[in-house]
């Protein structure tokens, strides 16, 4: 079997990704790739079992920053204390207790009347663009939406909000590759080293005075699970912050694009409400808003005929596996009644993302309210993608009204 | 010196330097598992390179490569290139 040449992820475009990841599944499904310095696994039954498989850990990047830092005479501090409470945080023992407060502080969120606050924040976007007669539902609907929810969790102040939302998007490309070059990491270093000191600053004034908002309760369950000092913990709210800004953003922007983009798709949900949870699993499955996860196995694990050691990183393409003919019928259609298995738009197993059930709900409460917009059409030169891969928002989706 | 040997150069002075060999064994049909080194030394080599010759490098341009001949051959046009936007500049 001849060996692909190309680099799966540097071309990994929105319009070339569907051919890939089909080549991929169809002739190499489980594929080390000396470009990345991973295996790369595409097929939903091997995705899936890695996922929940007892022995996988997500991809330590912290000790590979460590190694560069040390050979390379860099100074990476605030990066490597990011990436190593992205570690602590998925791996045991602090991944217990790690999460089971996260999980806690944002059920917080529903006692902060997030629905009706969140809710008047759209209407107030899309009056905005209404009145203009137009609307850009990356950067002007997308983005202040998940901005604002994760913002109000926190309890960070409105005006901080643009300033930490841009550090998040710069932050967030440390997701982007296994193996990133030095002048990538030195940004990414100063990206986290702002965001850190933020969260420390943060979490220093809810001590001294707390309120009712995430960051204080954060800083009380912390205490009593984890007993962790205050940087540790800013490590934990970063990445927190930047996990759930930059791909909820994604999510619903992409998801007002498979919307505008599908008449026939949009009639329907206009007919019958009740349809968009449905509507709105399959729009993030045909998105998958992050499109790979990296993790390691503790053991050596035989995988279509590959061997892949302990240790090895490993990338599951996601956004390939959400789209496995095998697993989901007509996969690149939304289909509302599908009866398939469980998407991994969220991943699976024991590191499923925290925040799906945060995300499905600002998902389906933006797409709700542009139902309500019959008017509202995709203008010709839209859409515009970034250049990223993985984690890769709209930049732009610019729509009209009338 | 063409800059491909200015590469080759540049290429066995590093690997000599990090390994702590002699740099006449550094043969160039070799690549960095020959020498023990890893995707952490390719980084910081393409580190340096960067800032030596004043272009950008995708790691994973590195990592196609079998062998630091081929390396060579892949970076010489854009160091030309860049060479040539310096010039005009």
């Amino acid at each position: 079997m001849p060996a692909l040449s190309y680099d799966p992820l540097s071309e990994l475009g929105p319009a070339s990704r569907g051919r890939i990841y089909a080549e991929l599944r169809e002739r190499m499904p489980v594929y080390k790739s000396s470009v990345l310095a991973a295996w790369v696994l595409t097929r939903y039954a091997d995705v899936s079992t890695i996922l929940r498989h007892p022995d996988a850990l997500a991809f330590e990047l912290a000790s590979f920053l460590r190694a560069l830092s040390q050979r390379g005479n860099l100074d990476l501090t605030s990066l490597i204390e990011f990436c190593s409470s992205i570690s602590l945080l998925t791996r045991p023992p602090r991944h217990e207790p790690v999460r089971r407060m996260l999980t806690q502080a944002l059920g917080r969120i529903w006692r902060m009347n997030l629905p009706e606050r969140l809710e008047l924040h759209a209407d107030q976007l899309l009056a905005s663009g209404e009145r203009q007669g137009v609307i850009d539902l990356a950067a002007g609907y997308g983005c202040p939406l998940a901005l604002f929810v994760i913002g109000t969790f926190f309890g960070v102040p409105e005006d901080d909000l643009r300033e930490l939302g841009a550090l998040a998007r710069d932050l967030i490309t440390v997701f982007e590759r296994v193996v990133p070059s030095v002048s990538t990491v030195i940004k990414l270093d100063k990206a986290a080293a702002a965001l850190i000191e933020y969260f420390v600053r943060l979490i220093a004034s809810r001590r001294q005075n707390s309120g009712d908002d995430g960051t204080s309760l954060i800083v009380r369950l912390a205490d009593e699970y984890l007993g962790c000092s205050d940087q540790e913990l800013a490590g934990y709210c970063t990445f927190f912050f930047v996990a759930a800004e930059e791909t909820t953003a994604s999510a619903i922007s992409g998801a007002a694009l498979i919307l505008l983009q599908r008449q026939s798709l949009r009639a329907r949900l206009s007919h019958d409400p009740s349809q968009l949870p449905n509507a709105v699993g399959e729009m993030l499955r045909l998105l998958t808003p992050v499109q790979w996860v990296a993790r390691q196995l503790r053991i050596d694990v035989s995988l279509e005929g590959q061997l892949i050691r302990a240790g090895e990183p490993i990338v599951l393409m996601l956004g390939a596996a959400n789209r496995d003919p095998a697993a989901f019928s007509n996969p690149d259609e939304p289909v509302l009644d599908r009866n398939g298995p469980e998407s991994l738009v969220f991943a699976a197993g024991p590191y499923r993302c925290i925040g799906a059930q945060l995300a499905t709900f600002e998902v389906e409460l933006a797409i709700r309210k542009l139902l309500e917009k019959p008017h509202i059409r995709l203008s010709s030169d839209s859409p515009v993608w970034t250049d990223r891969r993985n984690i890769a928002p709209l930049l732009q989706l610019q729509a009209c009204f009338g | 010196m063409t800059t491909e040997e200015t590469l080759a150069e540049w290429v066995r002075d590093h690997v000599a330097k990090v390994r702590d060999v002699v740099r006449e064994s550094i043969t160039l049909d070799q690549w960095f598992s020959s020498y023990g080194l890893d995707s952490v030394d390719a980084v910081v080599m393409a580190g340096e390179l960067e800032e030596d010759f004043g272009i950008e490098i995708d790691p994973a341009r590195f990592l196609a490569c079998d062998s630091f001949g081929q390396l060579i051959t892949t970076l010489a046009p854009d160091i030309d290139k860049a060479g040539e936007r310096r010039v005009r500049s």
